[in-house]
């Protein structure tokens, strides 16, 4: 009975078998589904052993076929491992090919090794078991041998090696795992009893070919519904298959179907146009990484997304073709549910690659050039931003400068090359009397004095040097009166060419007033020192002077004492008298006399110097002034030289001047000193025709008194005229003046009455003092 | 006052300058005594009945001032001239108060000393 059941499974098992291999083929993607038909099949074989092994009438022939059965466990256990695996979607690890491997390698073994390695034909055993309604089952058995005791254990090890990658999966979410586990279970429960069986634990059939049975009808029920479903979409599937296998074919995109190992299953037109192979190179034979750059698919296989399930994926990269040289493809990728397939999509994208990386290249080069514009723009807006700057402040300076030029209280001129004026600025034209226009063009040499032109020439050698020149000269109005002027020279850049900035400046004023420094310096060193020296000469100079007028008295013959004492030494007064006279005695004690009297009036005019502080009493100036000619016309008397009375005195009076404050004396010598000195100059200068002439003036000019004494006599040259208020400066002959006059003069004018007393001369043109008096308060 | 009836004293350190004056009035008649600090010029004057006196400015040991200001509190009467080579010299109130004038200032040198016996003569009126 067990026979036929057995030749029954065989049958079913073996069509089982071949149905999975028609769906293999069908699809070669379901690798389960190839080792499930080699399940089959092996339970098939032993299955039909088995059949032999319950008809068999002899002991040995049933040893035989009890071999045959042990030789294709290993068969069914190593395809149903792969099976497992492959349902189970997990991949073939070391341990696999390990498992594979030792079950391989018992094939060889077992051919090697005596028979009763496997099975021990000596150990035999006549099994009876009846199945429960009394149906008995006789058969023979022989017991185990070494080999097969191995087997259980690596059985067993490989049931618990697929419980737990069972275990896992079902943990992953893999709902295929639950039958698999209770198919693992009743094949466990089922190999345990066959194992306590054979042991003859106790006595029963071999259970675990029907549990295989049970197993393939499980399995194949599963497969079955699986692809029972499969099939129903593959209808509405070949319903729209043409649908899109005509949008798969006709989209221009290259496209094709890849397993989980890459392997191209299938592939549209396009995809064989892009690659250069033809489709049946390419289905199922080649992987479609082999069409891509090997560094790019390293890159690929970087990325964790890369041919996940359920995940969609894209990414560019180059694509190895045959044909049509490089190209740049976007792969897409995208998981089909369920499938452990994926839909691949190459779009070429080499002329959006190739456009975009001109594109980018022109964009690269268009920054660079761009970088480049802003780079000059920013530069050209810096240099315009300074420019800017520059010019305006350049304006500015320009202005600050014009300003100066023509504020400055300096005379300002800038001369050219040539010596000619280019500009002058207002203060200039002021100076000099002239307009702008007329020193615009004019040589500035005509505005330095004939005296000085020397100086000039100077000047300008050392502008053509380039070096600066500081200098002072004398310079000339447009109505020829001459002063002093301090003058700098610099080379200036002027509209672009070489010019000479001069600037002019009036120091008539300073020269003056350092002039008049030095005099009072002078005078008031003399006038110390002729105070403290005053006492000590008129001591010694009174001794001659009056020692003489004592002597002169003792020699007298008038006095009666003189007479007796004469008498007394026996001497004639009255001849010693005409002795004397005759031997000019007399003469030179009245000449001694005369000496030791002008020492005594210098000393006298030096003391003038220190004196100060007399009181100043209203006095009328015309008063003082006819008071120093009747003076002066009394004082010639002593002087045979000239006659003061022969002099013309012309007066022109500002009658409105009164009384002003000073010391009449003192005022009254100023003047003498004055007149005398045009007296005496003008005593030299003798002919028919020359009429000495003195004018007096006076004139009142802001708070002051002005008097001019001028006379018409030889004037004096610039030297003397320097030196006129020196004193013990004179240029008359020694004796007949003591040089202290005008000196004493400026310093009563000067310090005693806080006026001013200057000289103007010609040499040939006369003389003309200017003094200038304080009116006081009026 | 007649020459005779005056006794001077002259008060001067350059004693030659002295010696002249003194000469020139002795010779005129007058009584003419000469010293040559002011210590013994006080003394003189103090001592004896004087008239007039001859007072250098700058002595040795005093000045002129300083001697008539002194004596002259004493000796009331005695008429002071001061013989002065410092031409700047210019009374104070003290000694204008004390009888003195412009015309008791006699600036040396004197050309002509019958100037002073003028002067002299002219204080006694």
């Amino acid at each position: 009975m067990l026979s036929t059941l057995s030749i029954v499974i065989a049958g079913i098992t073996a069509y089982v078998g071949l149905f999975h291999v028609s769906i293999f083929f069908h699809d070669r993607s379901r690798k389960d589904s190839i080792f499930f038909s080699l399940f089959c099949f092996s339970n098939a074989v032993y299955a039909s052993f088995n059949f032999f092994f319950y008809g068999a009438a002899s002991q040995p022939g049933a040893v035989v076929w009890q071999y045959g059965m042990s030789l294709t466990v290993p068969l069914t256990a190593i395809s149903l491992f792969w099976f497992i695996l492959f349902f189970l979607g997990q991949k073939p690890r070391r341990i696999a090919w390990l498992i594979t491997a030792f079950y391989g390698a018992y094939y060889p073994v077992a051919v090697i090794l005596d028979r009763s390695c496997v099975r021990d034909a000596g150990r035999m055993s006549v099994r009876i078991f009846e199945f429960p309604g009394g149906i008995a089952v006789r058969y023979y058995d022989a017991a185990p041998g070494i080999l097969t005791y191995l087997l259980y254990a690596v059985h067993i090890s490989l049931f618990l090696y697929l419980m737990i990658l069972t275990i896992q999966s079902f943990r992953d979410g893999r709902k295929e795992a639950k039958p698999v586990a209770a198919v693992l279970a009743l094949l466990f429960f089922s190999f345990v009893s066959d194992v306590l069986v054979g042991s003859g634990v106790y006595d029963g059939v071999y259970f675990l070919g029907y549990a295989c049975f049970v197993v393939v009808l499980v399995i194949t029920s599963l497969l079955s519904m699986e692809i029972m479903s499969g099939a129903s979409a593959l209808r509405r599937m070949e319903e729209s298959e043409e649908r899109y296998r005509a949008i798969f074919e006709n989209r221009g995109t290259a496209a094709g179907i890849v397993d989980r190992e890459s392997t191209i299953l299938l592939c549209n037109e396009r995809f064989e146009e892009l690659c250069g192979y033809p489709k049946s190179e390419i289905e199922g034979k080649m992987k479609w990484t082999d069409f891509v750059y090997q560094e790019d698919v390293e890159r690929l296989r970087s990325n964790r997304t890369f041919l996940q399930d359920g995940s969609v994926f894209q990414f560019e990269c180059r694509l190895n073709s045959r044909g049509e040289g490089d190209k740049y493809i976007q792969v897409n990728s995208s998981y089909v549910q369920g499938k452990g397939l994926y839909v691949v999509t190459l779009n070429d994208v080499t002329d959006r690659r190739t456009a975009q990386f001109m594109l980018l290249q022109k964009n690269v080069d268009l920054e660079a050039a761009n970088e480049e514009l802003e780079a000059t723009n920013e530069e050209f807006e810096a240099q315009n931003e300074e420019l800017a700057a520059a010019y305006t402040e350049l304006e500015s300076r320009e202005r600050q400068y014009r300003e100066i030029f023509n504020m400055a209280t300096d005379s300002l001129f800038i001369v050219d090359e040539k010596g000619l004026i280019a500009l002058a600025n207002p203060t200039a034209c002021e100076t000099y009397g002239y307009t702008a226009e007329e020193l615009t063009g004019m040589e500035i040499s005509r505005l330095v004095h004939t005296d000085y032109r020397h100086l000039f020439s100077e000047f300008m050698d050392s502008m053509r040097k380039n070096e600066t020149y500081h200098g002072n000269a004398m310079d000339i109005r447009k109505d020829g009166t001459t002063f002093y002027t301090e003058v700098r020279g610099s080379r200036i850049t002027y509209m672009g060419k070489p010019h000479i900035l001069s600037v002019v400046r009036d120091i008539s004023e300073r020269k003056r007033t350092e002039d008049l420094v030095v005099q009072s310096e002078k005078m008031m060193t003399v006038g110390g020192l002729a105070a403290g020296m005053a006492h000590e000469i008129n001591n010694p100079l009174s001794v001659i002077i009056q020692g003489i007028q004592a002597t002169m008295n003792r020699i007298s013959s008038g006095s009666e004492k003189n007479r007796e004492v004469a008498a007394g030494a026996g001497i004639d007064l009255n001849k010693l008298e005409r002795y004397l006279e005759e031997r000019h005695i007399n003469v030179y004690f009245r000449g001694m006399q005369e000496a030791a009297a002008r020492a005594a009036k210098i000393v006298s005019s030096m003391l003038n110097f220190s004196r100060g502080g007399s009181t100043r009493i209203s006095t009328s100036l015309h008063g003082i002034i006819k008071e120093s000619i009747d003076m002066a016309e009394k004082d010639y008397s002593f002087e045979k030289k000239y006659d003061f009375k022969h002099i013309s005195i012309k007066k022109d009076y500002d009658e409105s001047i009164g009384d002003i404050p000073c010391v009449p004396e003192e005022i009254e010598q100023v003047f003498l000193n004055i007149l005398k000195n045009a007296a005496a100059a003008m005593s030299e200068k003798q002919s028919e025709e020359y009429t000495p002439e003195i004018i007096i003036t006076t004139r009142r000019e802001q708070g002051y008194a002005v008097i001019t004494i001028g006379d018409n006599g030889p004037g004096m040259e610039e030297k003397v005229k320097k030196r006129v208020f020196e004193p013990f400066f004179t240029t008359k002959s020694p004796g007949s003046g003591t040089g202290l006059g005008l000196s004493v003069s400026y310093f009563i004018v000067t310090s005693n009455h806080h006026g001013t007393i200057e000289v103007e001369s010609e040499s040939g043109r006369g003389t003309v003092f200017t003094i200038k008096l304080p009116l006081g308060a009026e | 006052m007649e020459n005779q009836q005056i006794k001077m004293l002259i008060i001067d350190d350059e004693e030659m300058l002295g010696e002249i004056v003194k000469d020139y009035f002795e010779d005129l008649g007058i009584a003419v005594k000469q010293v040559v600090s002011g210590k013994e010029g006080i003394d003189e004057l103090l001592e004896n009945d004087y008239d007039v006196a001859l007072v250098d400015l700058r002595l040795p040991d005093t000045s002129g001032t300083d001697l008539i200001s002194r004596v002259s509190r004493e000796r009331d009467h005695i008429k002071f001239f001061i013989f002065t080579g410092s031409l700047d010299f210019i009374l104070n109130e003290e000694m204008l108060s004390l009888g003195l004038s412009d015309e008791s200032v006699i600036y040396k040198p004197v050309r002509d000393m019958s100037e002073l016996h003028k002067r002299i003569l002219k204080s006694f009126r």
